[in-house]
């Protein structure tokens, strides 16, 4: 166990409480959060920065509006519904095609979790959200519907269902260290490392995958995809994605955050999250610790520096 | 900011620790204040069928020792094979001695009584001035030594001591003697043992040191009685019989045990039964003839007002700050939330250091007071079995599409209908009839709390991550649990609440701590600093 400590000490692995008593408790203020807690905010933020991100098609904040459904969402054969203050992935369904009837009770939905659910269990879904059930702090909610993300062609074979989002973590407006998350059949088609998702480690500098992970152990191949080699494949535009990123750190002002990143074969790369309180496993992903590259960023006199003098020092030095 | 927060926490954790000493040091005040029934409960009984070697030393009927009162001592309950005998006030005699020997009783007598070795606060006796002539000589004679034993005596004295020193100096040298070279030895009995061999048991030391006493012309005779060694609830009794000297020296009679280094002065630890006892000595020793029982009786808790108006005499500031003052309703309230604080490091420590997930932060605390409220059997099988129920109603519930406020209250309703069940079936049953008495709506309010809480979570992070967080919420609530049962603690809280600050201090200080948890070590076991350089 020593041997053990000394060797995560000297790797410079952050560990859970030097992560929120060095560096997010004093250096992300608290007055801040709800703009990348509350889904719409972030968004918001994103907008008027001109920061590429699904289009949001609209807004129900209560049972009430569920009757205005129809004309919200008709155009729209797919779509995401997200609570606004969710936290890590938790209450998004994906809707991939509807039917609507005119008895609205025979509307049929399919959805990535079950093949065909009824418009009831669809608003009682959505009754669930604006109870605040999967809210960060358990208040009531608002639902969003966003545009769905189609997966990248180049992405598409290693993802069960889900769809594969970068997230790339800033210091500073530095992007100190970047993965990919996979879907697995395991974690149900979402992203999250700890349901069983498959993390990727990434070179900050091209882009290309350094290390496969899934339950903080390594593995070498997807398991939903075994004869697919992950090493080195190159997630595309990476070029634009730590761009964008590093446009996140501008705007945001939080000094530690994390950017969840999609890239839409039309769309191309596009903001789905902002997080002020980004995990850790991200550096079982790239067998390398947070520490060094934090303490790097936190040295420099950053006094001036473009954004693209940031991107090009943690490409050369992360 | 770190010298401010460093001066904080020592200042926390110093005022609570300042404050119990000045008032154990200075106040006198029992931090954890105890009923004056910290008696010990103490059988001797003699054996009918007597070792004929013994039977020929003895003379006449086996006497049975009966500890006299004195004002030193208390004892209650002194029964005489199951009959009360009177407990008289505490004599005003002059004379230490705290033997009444009862002639003739039966052999097979059994005297249990129970005595407060601790309180028996032994004070210095009024001096004696003069012995009486005829006790003189009785505590000079040596009629119960052989002649070889005086042979040996004599040779001793002579190597250890001048003719001309003093009687005092006299007898230190022989009690120095025996504390320094002898050694314990329970079957060494003989004075040839302790002479020449340089082991004895206690009563062949006592003979010794009251023969070189006698044989210097000091007044001196054989004590018998028990020596606890750690007189303290809740242990394993321990306890010795041991025979003492006692020496007449500048008009008073005053105890030794070289063994135990006892010079002059006795406490509350050794329970004399026996003075002037040479003559049974040899069956006091034998655990076949005298069997001696001792077993500490039960620490009670002080009561509210004999609490009070004992602080009142010692210090009228702390007795107006005394918890004790609130109503007996308020005070049981308090009891119930007073180690609250205490438990909080416990959660602290838990998830900070160690890295246990739990079903938010303040849910282990929560079903640590269910269980407290209902006992840890009733407890921990109520819940199981409605953790089981609303999961499985909570599946049901789901097929109608209710909304979550309507949903939550079925849920409530549901554990209360289950609650009233478990109660009729353990009446029925006939088990945990105590517990029965301690239902209250306190227990129903968390455990829906927490099947809400459960629920969600098997829904969005799976059943193993959810039995996972559960299992750390039991473990810190069994470990808040095992904390907040200790009765010990929860007066020592109640006394004391100036502690809490202590525990605000301790989770300062593990809110500071910035390194890994221990589980952590397991998670990020993987990243390897090999693979690392192969990266670069």
């Amino acid at each position: 166990m020593l041997s053990t400590l000394s060797r995560l000490n000297r790797q410079g692995v952050l560990g859970n409480n030097k992560r929120l008593r060095e560096y997010i408790l004093p250096l992300n203020k608290r007055r801040y959060y709800p703009l990348v807690d509350s889904k719409h905010l972030t968004t918001k933020v994103l907008q008027d920065n001109n920061i590429p991100h699904p289009e949001t098609l609209g807004l129900v904040h209560s049972v009430s509006q569920f009757k205005k459904l129809h004309p919200l969402l008709k155009d729209a054969t797919s779509f995401v519904v997200k609570p606004s203050r969710g936290a890590m992935g938790n209450g998004i369904m994906i809707v991939e095609g509807i039917q609507w009837d005119e008895k609205r009770d025979n509307t049929i939905l399919r959805t990535t979790r079950k093949d065909e659910i009824s418009f009831q269990e669809f608003t009682y879904y959505l009754s669930l959200i604006l109870s605040g059930v999967f809210s960060l702090d358990g208040t009531t909610d608002t639902v969003m519907f966003q545009q769905k993300i189609n997966p990248h062609p180049a992405l598409q074979n290693i993802c069960h269902r889900g769809i594969a989002d970068v997230r790339i973590i800033l210091f500073h407006g530095f992007p100190v260290m970047s993965m990919m998350r996979l879907p697995s059949k395991e974690s149900g088609g979402r992203g999250n490392l700890h349901q069983g998702a498959v993390g990727c480690g990434l070179r900050l500098k091209d882009g290309t995958i350094t290390f496969v992970t899934q339950h903080n152990r390594r593995i070498f191949n997807h398991p939903d995809f075994p004869d697919v080699v992950l090493k080195d494949r190159e997630v595309p535009y990476w070029e634009s994605i730590i761009n964008i990123a590093a446009q996140c750190g501008e705007v945001f002002p939080l000094a530690y955050l994390g950017v969840d990143i999609v890239v839409d074969p039309v769309l191309g790369p596009l903001v789905l999250e902002v997080n002020a309180r980004p995990g850790l496993s991200i550096q079982i992903a790239n067998q390398k610790g947070l520490v060094g590259p934090l303490k790097t960023v936190a040295a420099l006199d950053r006094e001036g520096m473009s954004l693209a003098e940031k991107i090009n020092f943690s490409r050369n030095n992360f | 900011m770190r010298h401010s927060k460093l001066a904080l926490i020592i200042l926390l954790l110093g005022i609570p620790v300042a404050s119990l000493f000045y008032k154990m040091q200075f106040l006198g005040i029992q931090v954890v204040p105890e009923k004056a029934s910290n008696f010990w409960s103490v059988e001797l009984s003699i054996n009918k069928e007597l070792p004929r070697e013994f039977s020929v030393d003895y003379q006449g009927a086996p006497i049975m020792p009966i500890p006299s009162l004195n004002k030193y001592q208390r004892i209650k309950d002194l029964k005489l094979n199951g009959e009360s005998l009177s407990v008289d006030a505490p004599p005003e005699s002059k004379d230490y001695v705290s033997i009444e020997l009862i002639e003739g009783q039966p052999a097979d007598s059994v005297l249990s009584f129970q005595i407060q070795p601790r309180n028996a606060q032994m004070a210095q006796r009024d001096p004696v001035e003069n012995l009486q002539r005829s006790e003189k000589k009785a505590y000079l004679s040596l009629e119960g030594y052989t002649a070889d034993e005086l042979v040996h005596l004599n040779k001793l004295k002579d190597t250890l001591i001048f003719p001309s020193d003093d009687k005092k100096t006299k007898f230190d040298k022989f009690f120095y003697y025996l504390a320094d070279e002898i050694a314990l030895k329970h079957d060494s009995r003989k004075i040839s043992d302790v002479t020449e061999l340089s082991s004895g048991s206690f009563l062949a030391q006592a003979r010794t040191l009251v023969g070189l006493s006698r044989l210097s012309d000091i007044p001196a005779r054989v004590i018998f009685g028990a020596l606890f060694l750690e007189p303290k609830p809740a242990k394993p009794v321990r306890y010795t019989r041991v025979f003492l000297t006692e020496v007449f020296i500048n008009g008073q009679w005053s105890p030794y045990l070289p063994e135990k280094r006892i010079d002059g002065q006795l406490d509350g630890d050794q329970l004399i039964f026996c003075r002037n006892c040479e003559s049974q000595a040899t069956m006091l020793e034998n655990d076949n003839i005298l069997n001696l029982r001792i077993e500490p009786v039960k620490y009670d808790p002080i009561s509210s007002e004999e609490q009070l108006s004992r602080l009142e005499t010692m210090s009228p500031f702390w007795a107006s700050l005394s918890l004790h003052r609130l109503p007996l309703s308020v005070q049981a309230i308090i009891l119930g939330i007073i180690l609250v604080p205490f438990g909080t490091i416990a959660i602290s420590f838990a998830r900070v250091i160690l890295g246990v997930e739990t079903f938010g932060i303040f849910m282990p605390i929560l079903l640590t007071l269910f269980f407290l409220e209902t006992s840890f059997l009733f407890g921990f099988l109520f819940f199981a079995i409605v953790v089981l129920l609303g999961l499985g109603q909570r599946y049901v519930l789901d097929r109608f599409y209710l909304l979550a406020v309507p949903r939550l209250s079925i849920l409530l309703s549901f554990t209360i209908i289950v609650y009233l069940l478990f109660a009729i079936l353990c009446l029925r049953l006939d088990i945990l009839t105590e517990t029965q008495r301690s239902l209250s709506y306190f227990p129903i309010v968390i455990i829906t709390v927490f099947i809400e809480k459960l629920s969600l979570s098997i829904m969005e992070e799976g059943p193993i991550n959810t039995v996972k967080t559960a299992i750390g919420t039991f473990f810190v609530s069994i470990i808040c649990y095992g904390l907040l049962a200790v009765s010990w603690l929860k007066t020592f809280f109640f006394n004391n609440p100036e502690v809490i600050l202590f525990s605000v201090g301790m989770n300062m200080l593990i809110g500071s701590y910035t390194g890994f948890r221990l589980l952590e070590l397991l998670r990020f076991k993987e990243v390897d600093e090999d693979n690392a350089i192969n990266f670069k």
